[in-house]
């Protein structure tokens, strides 16, 4: 009887060992698992809103690459900034010559790289095809064109001033009339009018045949809201010039 | 002498019940370390191998066909944060043609190019060649190139 009794009061002590086996499982084993696990999940969620910021930098950055004639057999790129993230320059595409570089742009800023040497065979007409590779992976072309070369001195296709006008719409269902007016103080006069524009304007103004030296401008960007009532207001107002071939054969004039 | 040992059996029992019990919990606590462990390398490889696969960034940054020599030189770049392994294709309306196996390093260009040689089918002018270039993490990019 007394064997029985001894019996039944360790009749628990299994369980006891079989409870505190499997806490020590729980604390040592699944616990630390299901840690790392989240930790994991956390390190991917991290991750993948850095990629996700990194593509956003990516589609909003812009910039305007100008490339032209710096003295006989040199290039400079010019690179304007027209985003609000900051540029890295990571190579420079003369033709099919990449030039590799490091120069960062600040947003809303402008830089000149160069001096990028190029071969002149004398006598022979040469193009040269010039784009940027910046370090998120945007390449961008030269707004400007190709810049050329007709054996004895750089050519351009065409100079000009781009003027474009963020039109915030009118006073009349939203409807507003621009006129842009671009004149030196020589014999170029010309006047460009956009009626009822509504959104993004743009004007060019073609000024190849201006000669060199002349090429000092003065442009006029005016607003009328309203339908055909109304009077012009002066919008923007300023001097630009052409410096090609030491400068951008095309200038561009933003404004509201 | 029978009285002074009769205790002796439910210690004893009780000695390997309980010897059982921690034989057989430290094993299953072995294994289940084990087991949890390995789970959770798993888990992390797995996660790393996914996000390596999402980082990937690379792009055909330049494409030149030089008609002198008939060669065709395909430029990637890698603008992603982690190294890459491409095969690029080019198709053209006649060939179909391979270069495997180019690793690019994090911010690094094919350097040299990757070559296509199509001496044996010259590429006529305006003819259409498409580019894809395929990470074995199977990301892909595309260009479509004009031969001048």
């Amino acid at each position: 009887m007394r064997t029985r009794g001894i019996m039944y009061r360790r009749k628990g002590v299994s369980t006891v060992l079989g409870t505190l086996i499997f806490i020590g499982i729980l604390f040592s084993a699944v616990i630390p698992m299901m840690l790392t696990m989240k930790q994991a999940d956390i390190f991917m969620e991290q991750e993948k809103l850095e990629i996700q910021r990194a593509d956003d930098e990516r589609s909003r950055e812009v910039i305007d690459l100008y490339a032209y004639p710096e003295g006989d057999d040199q290039l400079q790129v010019k690179v304007e900034s027209r985003c609000e993230v900051p540029v890295t320059i990571t190579r420079v595409w003369i033709n099919n010559d990449p030039e590799p570089t490091s120069v960062n742009v600040g947003a809303m800023d402008e830089k000149i790289i160069g001096n990028f040497g190029v071969t002149l065979p004398g006598g022979v007409e040469s193009t040269f095809r010039v784009k940027a590779t910046t370090s998120r992976g945007n390449v961008f072309e030269n707004l400007a064109g190709d810049v050329k070369y007709d054996g004895s001195g750089w050519v351009t296709e065409e100079q000009g001033i781009y003027v474009v006008v963020d039109s915030e719409g009118g006073g009349f269902w939203g409807f507003g009339s621009y006129r842009c007016t671009v004149e030196n103080d020589y014999d170029y006069l010309e006047t460009k009018t956009e009626s009822f524009a509504f959104g993004s304007v743009s004007f060019f103004f073609n000024t190849t045949n201006v000669p060199q030296g002349e090429r000092e401008f003065h442009v006029t960007v005016e607003k009328r809201s309203g339908w055909f009532w109304g009077s012009w207001n002066v919008v923007y107002e300023d001097d630009v010039e052409i410096t090609w071939p030491s400068g951008p054969a095309i200038v561009w004039v933003f404004t509201t | 002498m029978s009285d002074q040992r009769r205790a002796l059996s439910p210690v004893i029992a009780t000695v390997i019940l309980a010897g059982v019990v921690l034989t057989i919990g430290g094993a299953i606590w072995s294994y289940s370390l084990g087991a949890a462990s390995i789970t959770a390398d798993v888990y992390i490889s797995d996660t790393l191998r996914l996000l390596y696969e999402m980082q990937e960034r690379f792009a055909v940054e330049h494409v030149f066909y030089d008609a002198t020599d008939d060669m065709l030189y395909v430029w990637v770049y890698n603008y992603g944060e982690v190294n890459v392994t491409v095969d690029v294709y080019v198709n053209t309306t006649s060939a179909y043609e391979l270069s495997d196996n180019h690793l690019i390093e994090a911010h690094d260009i094919t350097d040299p190019p990757v070559e296509f040689d199509f001496s044996s089918n010259p590429l006529s002018s305006n003819e259409q060649v498409a580019i894809k270039v395929y990470s074995r993490r199977q990301n892909v990019a595309y260009k479509r190139y004009y031969v001048p």
